[in-house]
Formats: C-alpha cells, structure tokens, sequence
C-alpha cells in the first residue's frame, strides 16, 4: 500500500536523524553544555515522584487514635495497616534523629523516593539537591535499628534532587579497613550486589566475621563507617599476587527509606 | 494536542512507576515499563510515533540514570521504530504476539545496553559476557519480566487510550478502508 510505505520511508529517515542525535549524546556525553542540558531534563522528570515521596502523614501518637465508631471491617483494616506503617515511619526517623544529633551532628535527613529506573545500576534518588546543600561526593549513611553503615555517595545533584551511587554496584570502590588487622583493602561492589574486599596481603589473618570499615584515607569518606563484615575467608581469585574476600554489607542498600548525607571532609 | 498530551502523560506515569515502585517492592528486577510503552505505541501507532516516543522517552530515562546519556534515547528509539514496522504484520490482539515480541525486543535492549556499555565504558570483553550471566540476576531476568508483564501493560494502555477517546489508530491510517 503506498500510503504506509511513504510512512515508513519517513520514519526511517526520522530514525536516522534520532539516532545521529543519541550518538551525538553518548559521545559528548561528558562535556559541560551537556550536563547543562541533562539536569534540564531532570527538572522534568524528577517533580512527580519527589511529590509522591512527600504525601502527608499526620503524626500519631504510640497509642494511637480510637478508631470511630461505624466503621467497615474492611475501613477498619486499611486504617489499621496504614497506622502500623505510619508508627514504623515513627521509629525509624527517631533512630535516624538520634544517629544525627550524636553521631553526624551536620548531617542531613534525607528521603529515599526511588531508585535508578535502569534496574542494573545500584542507585537511589533522594529528595535533597542543590538547593539543600547537598554536593557531589558526599557520603551517605543509612541506619537499621541501631546498626549505621555507609550506603554509598552522591554521584550527581539537581536543583532539589540527589542521585547516590551505592557501595555495591561494581562502579563504586572505597578503601577500607580492618581495625583488628589493620589491614587496608579496596572495597569494590560486585555485579551480584556484593562487596569485595581486594589487594590484601596474601598472608593476613582475616577471619570470618571480622568488621571493615572506612579508613580516612581519602578525602571522601570519614573513617570508620562500617562497610560490612567478611562472609567467605575461602581463597578467591589472586589480581597480581594480593588477595581478596567477600563482604557481607553492613547495611542491605535496597532498604532504607531514609537515609543520612554527610559534608564531605574536605569541606 | 490531544495525542500529544496522552503520550506526555504516559510517558511520566510509565517512567515515574519505574522509578518508585521497586522503592517499595523491594528487589532489582522488574518489568521495563517505559519498553512497554514505547511498543505498545510503535505497534499501534505506527514507525514515526513509535519512535519519537522512544526518543523522548529515552531522554528523561537517561537524565534520571546512571547509564550512559544517550543509551535508553538510541535504543528506546529502535524499539519504537521495529515496533511500528511490525503494526499490520502482526495481530496486536493476540497475547501470544504480545509476549514474544516483548520477550525478543527486551533481550535486543539487554544486548544494546551491553554493546554501548564496552563501547563507551571501555568494559574488557570477558567482563561483558561475565555480566550477561551474572549481573545480579537483574539483566538476565529483563526479557522474561518484560514478555510476562506485556499482556497486562498493553491491557492497561489500551484502557487508559480508551478514556482519552482518541480513535482507533488503524481508521485514522485508512488501513480498514485499503486493505479492504
């Protein structure tokens, strides 16, 4: 039929000008007018669910309101589930606050409201930017229970919107450190959301159990922020004579709702 | 305006989903709904629609990701375009179609994504087929997400085309009055 294929003739001359456009993208991908253009399109794309991440939920006290009287079984449990998660909020941003005030005395609280929408990369997004003080590079915590461990760093700021880049997608490498041992190692995410922790002696001692945390060795991270604890002291494939074992991480990076961002040291 | 406004819309519901829904359940696999979109539109509304949503689509999904800028536009853009060349050759209604073109086209993307990773990323040839098989479960597991959720997603967005009252894509193409 003539019709469609003069529409398909357009389309793929249609197609050959979007693709010369994506190429262009990938390969300018790094230079200044393009991060520009990029964070443009974020003010797009990050407004919806950063307003879904602030729905209000009115505070409510440990023993909650008397449910009304009339009330559907049906009503009765929605309120209940919704009371129940509302309290869980509750205690996790106390747990939160407490770490802030004590330990992280110039941190800021940060909301989690989604993740990286390509499912590979190990990534969150946070409702804290520019405009917050948030800056490239911070490092952040998150807290479960009273167990704190380094979730990862910010890897890129919008206006009012952050993207943290988490400890173990295989692009993130921190040094690390076992106290007990004192022992350094470059502690690497795996492409199984694992952590590695590589370029040890050969000759160490390390034992199942034993906790690694941050050294302070670079400007980026202060020290001792817990990393996660070595799971498999089995012999692991040797990268020019050093050795390397897997970590358990500290803090599951999937998890957290909320989460803590450091000023890095260097400021 | 009114096609434009549904494909507006669609596209941050589809990316949005993406993005907040596995915040709460939890896991790193799920299906590509902003794939599915750019299908459903490429096989309904034909080469050029198809691909422009893909374009654009693309566009907003690398400005959200950590995946190389400009890798979801050029592939969202493909699938846009395969998509529409396929609309008449294929029946759209049949949910065995559904599923093995959503299955084909996302195991397409998972390649794409791998080839334009070692290309701009300089990733060493055997991390590349290492990943394939071991990335976490995620990468693997996308074409049987993707050809699973499709029935349903092309349900949904065949509904949600219906509230807009837009008409019938095939009336509009004359596809009925000349293949007739």
């Amino acid at each position: 039929m003539r019709w469609e294929s003069s529409e398909r003739r357009r389309a793929t001359f249609v197609l050959a000008i979007l693709l010369f456009v994506a190429m262009g993208l990938l390969i300018l991908q790094q230079t200044p007018s393009l991060g520009t253009f990029r964070t443009w399109l974020w003010r797009i794309a990050e407004p919806t669910p950063r307003a879904l991440a602030r729905l209000p939920i009115s505070a409510v006290s440990p023993n909650g309101p008397a449910l009304p009287e009339g009330l559907g079984r049906m009503d009765r449990r929605l309120l209940q589930d919704r009371l129940t998660a509302v309290l869980a909020e509750n205690a996790r941003l106390r747990q939160l606050v407490g770490f802030q005030t004590h330990r992280w005395p110039t941190a800021q609280l940060a909301q989690v409201i989604g993740r990286d929408p390509q499912y590979w990369f190990r990534s969150l997004l946070i409702a804290q930017g520019a405009a917050e003080g948030v800056t490239t590079d911070a490092p952040v915590i998150a807290v479960e229970g009273t167990q704190e461990g380094l979730a990862g760093r910010v890897s890129e700021v919008a206006p009012h919107v952050a993207k943290v880049l988490l400890i173990t997608d295989p692009m993130s490498a921190v040094i690390g450190i076992c106290r007990r041992l004192g022992e350094e190692g470059m502690v690497v995410g795996t492409t199984r959301g694992e952590l590695e922790w590589r370029y040890l002696t050969p000759e160490t001692q390390i034992h199942a159990g034993d906790l690694v945390e941050t050294s302070g060795s670079s400007d980026l991270f202060p020290p001792g922020i817990p990393l996660g604890w070595v799971t498999d002291v089995s012999p692991q494939e040797t990268m020019a004579g050093f050795r390397s074992v897997r970590l358990r991480p500290a803090i599951a990076p999937a998890h957290p709702h909320e989460v803590l961002v450091l000023t890095p040291p260097s400021q | 305006m009114k096609r434009m406004g549904f494909l507006g819309v669609t596209l941050m519901a589809a990316l949005t989903t993406q993005m907040v829904v596995p915040r709460f359940i939890g896991g790193w696999g799920g299906p590509q709904l902003l794939l599915l979109m750019t299908l459903w539109v490429g096989w309904r509304r034909g080469p050029l629609t198809g691909e422009l949503a893909g374009f654009l689509g693309g566009l907003l999904a690398d400005a959200c990701s950590l995946a190389p800028f400009g890798s979801q536009t050029a592939l969202l853009t493909l699938v846009g375009y395969i998509a529409g060349m396929e609309r008449g050759r294929l029946d759209e209604q049949n949910l065995i179609a559904q599923v093995i073109l959503a299955v084909i086209v996302s195991a397409g993307y998972l390649v794409g994504m791998m080839l334009i990773a070692q290309v701009v990323r300089a990733v060493h040839p055997h991390q590349l087929v290492d990943g394939i098989w071991r990335w976490g479960g995620a990468a693997w597991s996308q074409p049987f997400w993707d050809g699973a959720a499709a029935p349903l997603v092309f349900r949904v967005l065949h509904i949600w085309e219906g509230w807009w009252r837009l008409s019938d894509p095939r009336h509009a193409a004359g596809y009925f009055r000349r293949s007739l």
